[in-house]
């Protein structure tokens, strides 16, 4: 067995997780190495919200997620990683700078240590209720990346931003990889990541269906995400 | 602990700034200080030998108006940030699931504690100002009453929140819940009583299945209610365990439904999606 240090940031491990009768995962294995940008993508009910939420550990499933070599659960794993859902509505009465200094309590760093360009939060002291819903995205975009975790499990994050926002998360994600820190995007098939990922894992009915570096991705399967 | 109190804090900050914390302690407020006021015309104060009308009356508010307020926070409080997604993301972070219910109750405690504090200080106020300053102790032992009944019934209402499917179903349960214990739970005992031989055990049981009994039992013992206003109940248990043991047994009932409400809410969180 390796050790924590030299582990894969991610490895996942036959999951599996039905709704009913509806199967949500079906066996389910994954490798992702450091320092890289791997694109989750499939049509609508694929299961790619469902796998992200497996890995971060809030979904039960079957199976087992190691990150860095150690259980989800373990304290130093859930450490290592931070997750961005679909859809979350942030405390509606709190500021920008409340739901950012909670984020920063909670992994212990200062809260101004995100990675993300000025200007591309609202005013700290903006109310969430008074924003709009691209620049709560942005605000929670933001406290998913305090503290600049090594792996960053992110659903849709581009969801309701402008140009300018999706051209500066992407700038910013890229920055990360090259620094070491490793993406998962849950993404449609149809989506423009800007050239930022590296690999596609595509995803059908809740099966792995192709997995592939983005250039020898087969369009037929990888739609135009890139 | 850093991270219970951080999250804490912003559950504290969220219900303090909702319309039904600063509704509720008006309301409770606006309750006590009227009965306290008006009533105290008509009575010496509180807490007298002989029970009055205005301290059974406040006795009535204690119990059943803060609990209503911490059975609908506690519900809406998980099920509402889980329907959000935000317990998700929150739970990715690196906390453990029995700290997001320490929290959750926790700060909500503190909000409530500040309805009290507010209902009964004001009530306080107008007691001394009206020149009716021996009726505060009486006054101090509804809101030590209020305060057991208000911890139980967070407790009750987080354990709902946590099993329930989402905010709206949450919110009814917990309302149902509360119309159980004040209503309910009088139609079944005024039905059941007569029927049966009381016994030490099913006496227990039935203080102990409904913690606003239990706090408004141990409101009456604590205020030497005479045993016109124990109810059946209480006179039984008075009879058979003397004073001290009725109100330990009252008080056991609401450490119980707190810690059990509390430990529910913890099991539901580990076993269930986030």
């Amino acid at each position: 067995m390796r050790s924590p240090d030299h582990a894969p940031i991610l490895e996942a491990r036959c999951l599996t997780k039905s709704f009913g009768r509806r199967p949500g995962l079906v066996g389910v294995s994954l490798t992702v190495d450091r320092s890289s940008v791997v694109a989750v993508t499939g049509g609508n009910g694929a299961g790619k919200s469902t796998l992200l939420r497996c890995l971060a550990g809030i979904a039960r499933c079957r199976g087992d997620v190691l990150l860095g070599g150690r259980p989800v659960d373990d304290a130093a794993a859930r450490r290592s990683f931070s997750y961005l859902p679909q859809y979350v509505e942030l405390p509606a009465t709190s500021s920008v700078a409340e739901v950012l200094y909670l984020f920063a309590r909670l992994r212990r760093v200062p809260p101004e240590s995100h990675p993300l360009p000025p200007g591309f939060l609202p005013a700290p002291d903006a109310v969430i209720a008074t924003l709009s819903g691209g620049q709560r995205r942005r605000v929670a975009i933001a406290a998913a990346l305090v503290g600049t975790p090594a792996l960053l499990l992110l659903d849709e994050p581009d969801a309701s931003l402008d140009e300018e926002g999706r051209l500066g998360l992407w700038d910013t994600l890229g920055a990360l990889r090259d620094a070491g820190t490793t993406v998962l995007i849950a993404t449609p098939a149809s989506s423009d990541l800007g050239g930022l990922a590296d690999r596609l894992v595509v995803l059908d009915d809740g099966k792995v269906v192709h997995d592939a570096l983005v250039d020898r991705c087969l369009p037929s399967l990888c739609g135009t995400v890139r | 602990m850093s991270a219970v109190l951080a999250l804490a804090g912003g559950e504290l900050r969220q219900a303090a700034r909702s319309r039904a914390v600063v509704v509720g302690g008006l309301v409770l407020a606006a309750s006590a200080t009227g009965i306290s006021v008006l009533g105290g015309s008509a009575a010496d104060g509180l807490g007298t030998a002989s029970l009055d009308t205005t301290t059974a009356a406040l006795l009535q508010v204690s119990v059943l108006l803060p609990p209503l307020l911490a059975l609908v926070l506690g519900a809406g409080s998980l099920a509402g940030s889980r329907e959000r997604g935000f317990l998700g993301m929150i739970a990715a972070q690196p906390v453990r699931r029995w700290s997001l219910v320490g929290a959750a109750y926790c700060g909500l405690a503190s909000a409530l504690g500040l309805v009290l504090a507010f209902g009964f200080g004001f009530s306080a106020l107008a007691l001394v100002s009206g020149g009716s300053a021996g009726a505060l102790a009486g006054l101090a032992v509804l809101a030590a009453v209020s305060v057991g009944a208000t911890a139980a019934a967070l407790a009750a209402g987080l354990a709902i929140s946590a099993w329930s499917r989402g905010q709206a179903e949450a919110t009814g349960a917990a309302v149902g819940t509360w119309f159980a214990f004040s209503l309910g739970y009088d139609l079944v005992l005024a039905a059941t009583v007569p029927a049966v031989d009381p016994s030490l055990g099913m006496t227990f049981l039935a203080i102990a299945v409904n913690p606003l009994e239990a706090a408004r039992l141990l409101g009456l013992l604590l205020l030497d209610g005479g045993s016109a206003t124990l109810g059946s109940l209480g006179v039984y248990l008075v009879d058979r365990l003397g004073v001290v043991a009725a109100a330990g047994i009252c008080i056991t009932s609401l450490v119980v439904w707190t810690v059990a409400g509390l430990s529910l809410a913890t099991i539901a969180l580990q076993r269930r999606d986030l």
